[in-house]
């Protein structure tokens, strides 16, 4: 993967110093090697910060709202979940497609960083392939400026099947169980909302958890709080998610959100017709319009 | 939703939404007399009350 790398800094080196952008977001080698946390480049002499190694996990979509008020133009690195992340922000109008700069990347899949910490840096080659990217359909960024070659060949799209295979897990057992199951999730639930913040469909200015007297939600952590903080974040993405899987990632009690995620998305798939969150900038979210014939049963 | 209640192990028929315009009056006191009458069958809620 070093070729790649070196397009990058080389990449980045230009744009900044031709003042093309005023920043480049991608990732760089932190406290450990099993982590590649998001670098923010400002200075061309500072370029070879960037890496790009298979724990280059951020989605880095979502630091584009950090910057949305400024002037500067930025670019980014993007894998294709990055990429389906941009689509998203910009129809949901939350940047400005002039002002960020898409550098794009044949993603060959990333690898599970918790599991890589499990196993040591000596069995490195042995570190599985992240969740998310076990049922990747669009490792290939769907937009971008500019495409990286990549020497290393991007993966195929994964097949279709065993995307839904947790979902189909949890469906298959008795409501009791599934009662168990989600409340021992959620009970480990600290309310962190690193979940929240990290996820490139939640970008409400004003989140309603961030609300301390909003009357429906409160900071408590109990049971039924926290099932009900589980429910509308799932309703809220709904229809937009993109399945990069930051959520799950980021939970430091790691509750399985993407099965909630992912059962939404299936649902809808059956009510609304197959539809890819993110994928194309022009086919609106199922539940962002409203349709004469759209079916009565998702309320 | 309903599907998601009955996916998190709840009882979907707890939660229903009806399109029940203003002019409906009857629909509407239909809509929720059906409703109750669910809710009845079931019985009180004692999932997600807190230290059940």
């Amino acid at each position: 993967m070093k070729g790649i790398q070196e397009q990058m800094r080389a990449r980045a080196r230009e744009l900044l110093a031709q003042g093309a952008v005023q920043m480049v977001i991608g990732w760089e080698k932190g406290t450990f090697w099993y982590l590649s946390p998001p670098a923010f480049v400002t200075d061309p002499e500072d370029c070879d910060r960037l890496v790009w190694d298979e724990f280059c996990t951020n989605n880095l979509a979502k630091y584009l709202l950090d910057y949305k008020h400024t002037g500067d133009r930025i670019a980014l690195f993007v894998k294709g979940c990055d990429a389906r992340g941009i689509v998203r922000l910009l129809q949901d109008n939350q940047i400005d497609r002039e002002k960020v700069y898409l550098i794009g990347i044949k993603c060959p899949g990333v690898k599970d960083g918790r599991q890589a910490a499990a196993l040591g840096e000596a069995r490195r080659g042995e570190v599985p392939l992240a969740e998310k990217c076990r049922y990747c359909t669009h490792p290939e960024p769907v937009l971008y400026d500019e495409l990286l070659a990549g020497d290393a060949a991007a993966r195929e799209a994964a097949p279709g099947e065993g995307r839904f295979a947790e979902v189909a897990k949890v469906e298959a057992m008795s409501p009791d169980e599934r009662y168990a199951f989600w409340t021992a999730a959620y009970d480990r639930c600290l309310r962190c909302y690193a979940c929240r913040n990290v996820c490139p469909a939640c970008n409400c200015r004003e989140c309603i958890f961030d609300r301390s007297q909003s009357g429906w939600c409160g900071k408590q952590m109990q049971r039924s709080e926290n099932m009900f903080f589980a429910i509308t974040r799932a309703m809220h993405v709904a229809g937009r998610c993109i399945e990069c899987g930051e959520c799950e990632r980021v939970c430091p009690e790691g509750i399985p959100i993407m099965a909630l995620n992912k059962k939404i998305i299936k649902d809808l798939n059956e009510l609304f017709g197959e539809y890819e969150a993110g994928v194309d900038l022009e086919k609106m979210p199922p539940l962002g319009q409203y349709k004469l014939d759209d079916p009565e049963e998702f309320h | 939703m309903q599907r998601v209640l009955q996916y998190m192990g709840l009882e979907p028929e707890r939660f229903q939404a009806r399109w029940v315009s203003g002019s409906e009056g009857p629909r509407f006191a239909e809509t929720i007399t059906r409703l109750t009458e669910d809710i009845r069958a079931l019985g009180p809620n004692r999932k997600l009350r807190d230290g059940a």
